[in-house]
């Protein structure tokens, strides 16, 4: 592999990465304020459905993501205050948001489209051209909260406030701070970042809406979430390696292909980099401590 | 930190909404597998049996009773724009032709297909039960030992044993994917290349066949014109994420392929958009489909697709009850019985107007303009050479000259490649 063939590489991985730098950087500011979402799958899932439907009626992309955005945002709040103020448990709310979003999804399909696989293609937002490869515009906007997410946690007061609830629950309460709303608040704001990861792969990347389209990449995204240390930073980082080492795995196939036996092994390298480095740097990381447990009052 | 609250209302709710939340995801949870992974899943909205009984023409076959034949969809019924309306377009052939009584029935989730198929076939009213799709496999092993005298047909897969009441009808991919061969590495020369790719889903036999078929065609060109033409193949690993099919088709793209095989379900649906996204750069690439014609998604680009025609296998299985001549067993089905074929534009117009008649058509066109799109685009960049060729190869395939293999095991897959491409032709045949 030279390197003209990496530099087009490292353009091509910036659609995937896009989709799960966003969707980590989501979790973890919900998992800093204590409140885990393993429903992110469904949560992409769910908005792209939005994106696409709101598209499809409307003819503007852009609408689609502000509609994906909102859904995301609603169904952030909602597990947010399923979880901060109804003390419910997260884990099994995510797993029924996801098996939820599977069976919603089938239904709109059947009832916008007639069947309940695909929708028809929608119009979508362009990938830029550089030096006649695609470069999708939506990284920068992972970058961007990535950064932005980061100077939050590190920086401001509200990032201390957001690390306080899930670090000790007890003491943020008794320096003042509401501490169900800020769970909730926040949780769907990174419902919002949800909801643009879902939008982006349908309006942003592939350009119609598919029954399985999130294919894992939540979960991909809360391995992040670890590997990263619950750092935006890091998380931009390991994402974008992890969307790089899929656009690799497939590029070497293309460029050896003439042993057929050899794919499924190419095919597991990204998720051998992501055991790898959660081998190397999960060790080192640590939860926020109140993670994923209800915070009661006395 | 405080005791946990005794149970209270809000728990017994959200129990209750978790328990239905998951009752209603189980039913959803199909085993996408193999094929068009688009069409396997649950229909929410539609009863049980959407019945429809057409009167026949008065039938000349037979002056007696009329045959009757019952026609099972997969989930999800008609309106896929593949599997289950080519199965339809079958079946309404062998009516108007054969005059022939037929009622449609689809299952409305998987849990109940095998107690359906179990109540159909004791009522005994039809001389032929026809079931679309792979998922009917195991509900059919169940049911056909128990009613002997009940006639089935099995579409697009295969029983594990033989029963003397269920015919199988399985397809001979290599057949059709070698045309299609022929037909990528003419358009790549065509377009200033001479590599040829292929985004497949995943590892297994019926993608062999597929591989191994079209590097044949790619090779068998370069034997006939001289023309040197390599395959960049790809396996995803899925049917299901069109965002790998995209990545995939990309990389195929940088690596030089001029022409991209869509062989993987959904996942081949994001190498449209891939192959789309090129020439706005201004790189020309052109994709083909695959098992439905699939030109009307985007006429501009997708130039031809290899068919399965699951409409063939419908109307053979029905001819062969009303001719007497119904045979338990495995039939496989190539271009020699109609069972695979390339798109005719009347199959592409065919298409296109089943698209934009349940609205999927994209706005700007219709099914006579997706013709016109499509046959400027097929005059552009496929030769006449290429047609003679295609035509040649076909030729040899139906009167028998040329036989696939249809390898076992992987290592004999893998050998069957390596020396394919060698330029061996004669290893992907059988000798004779």
């Amino acid at each position: 592999m030279n390197i003209e063939l990496l530099i087009p590489v490292l353009l091509a991985a910036t659609g995937p990465s896009a989709v799960l730098v966003l969707a980590a950087v989501g979790e973890i500011l919900t998992e800093k304020s204590g409140v885990v979402n393993i429903g992110i799958e469904g949560m992409m899932l769910i908005s792209g459905l939005a994106a696409a439907v709101t598209t499809h009626y409307t003819g503007s992309p852009w609408l689609g993501v502000l509609a994906a955005m909102c859904v995301g945002c609603i169904l952030g709040l909602i597990h947010g205050a399923a979880s901060a103020k109804l003390k419910a448990n997260q884990i099994v709310l995510g797993i029924g948001l996801n098996m939820f979003a599977v069976g919603l999804a089938v239904a709109v399909l059947i009832a916008v489209w007639g069947n309940p696989g695909h929708s028809s293609p929608l119009p979508r937002i362009p990938a830029l051209n550089v030096g006649g490869y695609s470069f999708n515009p939506f990284f920068l906007l992972a970058v961007g909260a990535s950064i932005a997410a980061h100077y939050i946690l590190t920086r401001t007061g509200l990032g201390l406030t957001i690390a306080s609830c899930g670090e000790n629950p007890r003491s943020a309460e008794a320096m003042g701070v509401r501490v169900e709303l800020v769970q909730t608040l926040v949780t769907g704001l990174a419902g919002l970042l949800h909801g643009l990861a879902g939008a982006i792969l349908v309006l942003g990347y592939v350009g119609s809406f598919t029954r399985d389209i999130t294919a894992g990449r939540g979960f991909v995204a809360l391995a992040i979430v670890v590997v990263s240390n619950w750092n935006p930073l890091a998380a931009l980082v390991a994402g974008y390696l992890f969307g790089t080492a899929e656009v690799l795995a497939l590029t070497l196939q293309a460029a050896y292909s003439t042993t057929p036996g050899i794919s499924e092994l190419l095919n597991t390298i990204p998720y051998i980099a992501a055991i790898a480095a959660v081998a190397l740097y999960g060790v080192k990381a640590r939860a926020p401590s109140w993670l994923g447990k209800p915070y009661i009052k006395e | 930190m405080s005791a946990r609250p005794s149970l209270t209302t809000v728990h017994v709710l959200a129990i209750l909404i978790i328990g239905l939340v998951v009752g209603y995801a189980l039913g959803a949870i199909t085993s996408p597998f193999g094929r068009e992974a688009g069409t396997v899943t649950i229909t929410v909205t539609k009863t049980v049996t959407e019945t429809k009984t057409v009167a026949g023409q008065p039938s000349e076959v037979k002056p007696g009773k009329k045959v009757r034949v019952l026609v099972l969809f997969d989930v999800g019924g008609r309106g896929d724009l593949s599997f289950n309306d080519m199965a339809w377009l079958g079946a309404e052939r062998a009516r108007k032709e054969l005059g022939v009584e037929v009622k449609f029935a689809t299952p409305r989730s998987t849990a109940e297909m095998a107690s359906l198929l179990d109540r159909l076939s004791s009522e005994g009213k039809y001389d032929l039960i026809v079931l679309v799709g792979f998922l009917w496999t195991a509900p059919l092993e169940e049911v056909a030992p128990k009613h002997p005298e009940q006639k089935y047909a099995l579409i697009d897969a295969a029983t594990s044993k033989v029963y003397p009441n269920v015919a199988c009808y399985v397809f001979r991919e290599q057949e059709v994917a070698a045309l299609i061969g022929i037909l990528a590495a003419d358009i790549a020369h065509n377009l200033g290349g001479d590599k040829i790719g292929a985004v497949a889903g995943m590892d297994i036999p019926p993608l062999w066949r597929f591989h191994i078929g079209y590097l044949f065609g790619a090779k068998y060109y370069e034997k006939v014109t001289g023309r040197k033409t390599d395959l960049l193949w790809i396996y995803t690993g899925t049917f299901t994420d069109p965002a790998k099919g995209k990545e995939a088709a990309e990389a195929l793209i940088r690596q030089g392929a001029k022409v991209l095989y869509g062989l993987a379900g959904a996942t081949h649906l994001g190498m449209f958009e891939a192959v789309r996204e090129a020439w706005q750069r201004g790189v020309k690439v052109l994709a083909i489909g695959q098992d439905a014609s699939q030109e009307w998604i985007d006429p501009y680009h997708i130039i031809i697709s290899g068919l399965k025609r699951v409409d063939n296998a419908v109307y053979t299985a029905i001819k062969e009850v009303v001719e007497g001549t119904f045979k338990g067993g495995i039939h496989s089905l190539g271009l020699k019985e109609g069972g695979l074929d390339l798109a005719s534009l009347d199959m592409v117009k065919w298409f296109a107007e089943q698209a934009a008649s349940v609205g999927r058509l994209p706005k700007d066109l219709t099914p006579e303009k997706v013709v016109e799109i499509v046959k400027e685009l097929r005059e552009k960049y496929i030769s006449e050479e290429a047609w003679k060729i295609v035509e040649e190869l076909k030729q040899k395939i139906v009167n028998g000259e040329i036989k696939f293999k249809n390898p076992a095991t992987h290592d004999e897959y893998e050998e069957i490649i390596e020396q394919l491409e060698k330029g061996n032709l004669e290893a992907a045949l059988i000798a004779g």
